[in-house]
């Protein structure tokens, strides 16, 4: 009974983060096209919602195409290993106080493992393809991977030395006072900068880029084990958005003040409480706010998607070594001292 | 004129650094910032009525009143 | 006790037994990875080796070394491993070289190995495997026990494990492997991570200089 629990609670976590990476795409697919005024999928279901599971159906349903020089093996390992480490990474997610499949005391350095994992994925596609658009298309994703993954791995440790910890319920709760968006708003710059370079995406998907690399490490995939790169760059992109909104802008916590409002509202009309009372109990760390900040992040991706135009492969290197390296860089010498200074190091109970 | 040298003209240095290296010379502010905070915080955060905690306690600390030897147990 | 160790075993998936499935799935890939002559798929083993080894201090225990094993090891090392013999062609007619000389060697350096661990480390941690289970229904003096006591003793031992280290306070409080290695790292041991850094330092420092272009 118990084991079955615990396969059910696996399910209630992909499960809807599937769908959340289905409606993505069709959110991507719409933003975009309002943003160069056009329609956008409009045919399936109403404003083309279902439009990404007839996209899922027709690939599925494809028949998928294997090049003779390849090595078979590697060739389907790559993408499901890509689709696997990118969705392990929800593990440790908390979605609301209380809601959370893992409470891990490592939480965080859990996520860092397993998001370092993914590049094997990526990594094996494209060599195993025996394509040399793969292969190079697999090399850039690579060094891009491992050098953003620096900066984003400082970055954090730059937020865990504000918490004290490494469980992300406890990143999220130290936020409650005000969150890190406001002492650590540099970083969290950067922290975007680097997210969106580590999924891959545009300005920075020189992993992909159409005009250099056909189609990038991705060239040679086809039909069902496309879908799978197709899943893994979606679910990462949503997990990192959620990295975000937890290390930044304080995970399910509320950004509206509602105490704040409901004990004006008691003080200058004498509104009665009770009911005031239940609506913060409900609002104030519900999953709802999770999801907003998330969604949030998610349309800035989009919109960045929209606007800039891809970099050079030397300019991103270029910019992740010495532009933002430096920076970050400067941040851990200067934090530490700020907050050694003000004597607000957090506290340990245990030590 | 070209490249400013830092020892003769420091700030028309400085002036050029910031705007043909911004990402080093930023970084070297802020980095350099680190040990001066170290300096001005903690008086700071004292005049503007922050009081220091407690050293924590690395021993246990002795009784105060005088030491009672427990006697008559002895063995013979 | 008995239904709390059930749900202990179902939750947390741990069982003695699958920490020698791990030794012998890491004993299959080390061969792997020493056989195969595409040196790619070879330190695919590695990779796959070094995972294990991961999975396998985290079941026994040690989620911070663990974790810290697949950071740095799988996520960062093996990587540039990876890469850079991606880069570089390696004619397979050069790797196809006699290395039967070097058995001999192996065998020697096995046995030298197995000789200096087998008296460091305690036999207490080698009692509970499989191996030592099959040993002593084949010989007959632990077969008479094996029926009433003997079985008795070991579920009581695993059942100690638990009790000691996936008792319900741990979860109260657990003092993390990563609190309890900085404590002693940056209070009694200082110097010893003050003269690691050094090192770390020269071999970038050296890394440069030997990189560097004279003009």
């Amino acid at each position: 009974m118990i084991s079955l629990i615990s396969i059910i609670e696996g399910l209630l976590l992909i499960v809807p983060a599937l769908l959340s990476v289905a409606f993505v795409t069709i959110a991507e697919r719409k933003t975009m096209a309002s943003m160069q005024r056009r329609l956008g999928p409009n045919a399936v279901g109403y404003y083309g919602l279902l439009q990404a599971f007839a996209d899922a159906l027709k690939l599925l349903l494809k028949e998928y195409v294997a090049p003779t020089q390849a090595n078979i093996i590697l060739f389907f390992l790559g993408p499901m290993i890509t689709l696997i480490f990118s969705l392990l990474g929800y593990l440790v997610v908390p979605f609301g106080s209380g809601l959370f499949v893992s409470d891990y005391s490592l939480g965080m350095l859990y996520m860092l493992a397993v998001s370092s994992l993914a590049t094997y994925g990526i990594l094996l596609a494209g060599w195993s393809a025996n394509s040399k658009y793969a292969f190079l298309g697999s090399l850039r994703s690579t060094a891009q991977l491992i050098s953003y993954e620096l900066i984003l791995s400082s970055v954090i440790v730059l937020v865990i030395l504000l918490t004290g910890n490494l469980n992300m319920i406890t990143i999220i709760e130290s936020q409650r006072i005000v969150d890190f968006l406001l002492p650590l708003f540099p970083l969290f710059i950067i922290f975007f900068i680097g997210s969106i370079a580590e999924t891959n995406r545009a300005p920075f998907d020189l992993a992909e880029a159409e005009s250099e690399l056909v189609s990038g490490f991705m060239t040679e995939h086809s039909a069902s084990i496309f879908v799978f790169f197709f899943l893994a760059e979606y679910a990462s992109i949503i997990l990192i958005c959620v990295l975000n909104s937890i290390l930044f802008l304080g995970g399910y916590l509320c950004i509206i003040p509602v105490d704040f409002l409901i004990s004006i509202l008691n003080t200058v009309f004498s509104i009665d409480n009770s009911i005031l009372e239940e609506l913060f109990s409900n609002v104030s760390s519900s999953p709802l706010n999770l999801a907003l900040k998330t969604g949030l992040l998610i349309f800035i991706f989009i919109w960045v998607r929209a606007s800039f135009p891809r970099i050079r492969f030397d300019q991103l290197m270029s910019v992740c070594w010495t532009v933002l390296l430096p920076l970050v860089i400067a941040y851990v010498v200067l934090l530490p001292c700020i907050v050694y200074g003000l004597d607000a190091l957090p506290t340990q109970i245990l030590l | 004129m070209s490249t400013p040298l830092f020892w003769s003209t420091p700030i028309r240095y400085l002036r050029w650094a910031s705007h043909e290296k911004p990402a080093i010379f930023y970084s070297l502010l802020i980095g350099s910032m680190g040990p001066v905070a170290l300096v001005t915080l903690p008086p700071l955060r004292r005049a503007l009525g922050d009081v220091d905690p407690e050293p924590i306690p690395l021993s246990y600390p002795l009784p105060k009143g005088p030491r009672v030897i427990p006697s008559g147990y002895e063995d013979k | 006790m008995t239904i709390h160790l059930l749900n202990d075993y179902c939750t947390n998936g741990f069982k003695i037994e699958f920490v020698d499935m791990i030794y012998l799935v890491s004993i299959f890939l080390g061969i792997l990875t020493i056989v195969n002559r595409n040196p790619i798929v070879s330190v695919l083993f590695l990779i796959g080796l070094f995972v294990n080894v991961a999975g396998l201090l985290i079941l026994v225990g040690y989620n911070f070394i663990g974790l810290a094993y697949i950071l740095v090891y799988v996520g960062a090392v093996s990587i540039l491993f990876l890469f850079i013999l991606m880069l570089i062609n390696i004619r397979i007619s050069e790797l196809l070289n006699e290395t039967n000389n070097d058995i001999p060697l192996a065998v020697l350096t096995v046995l030298l190995f197995f000789y200096i661990i087998g008296q460091v480390l305690p036999t207490n941690l080698t009692d509970n495997t499989i191996v030592s289970t099959l040993s002593n229904t084949f010989s007959d003096e632990r077969n008479t026990e094996l029926h009433n006591d003997f079985f008795n003793l070991r579920d009581l031992k695993q059942q100690i494990d638990y009790a000691s280290s996936h008792g319900w306070d741990n979860s109260l409080i657990e003092p993390t492997h990563i609190a309890s290695i900085g404590n002693i790292m940056y209070t009694s041991y200082s110097m010893w991570l003050i003269v690691s850094s050094i090192i770390l330092l020269l071999g970038m420092v050296g890394a440069i200089v030997i990189t560097i272009k004279q003009k």
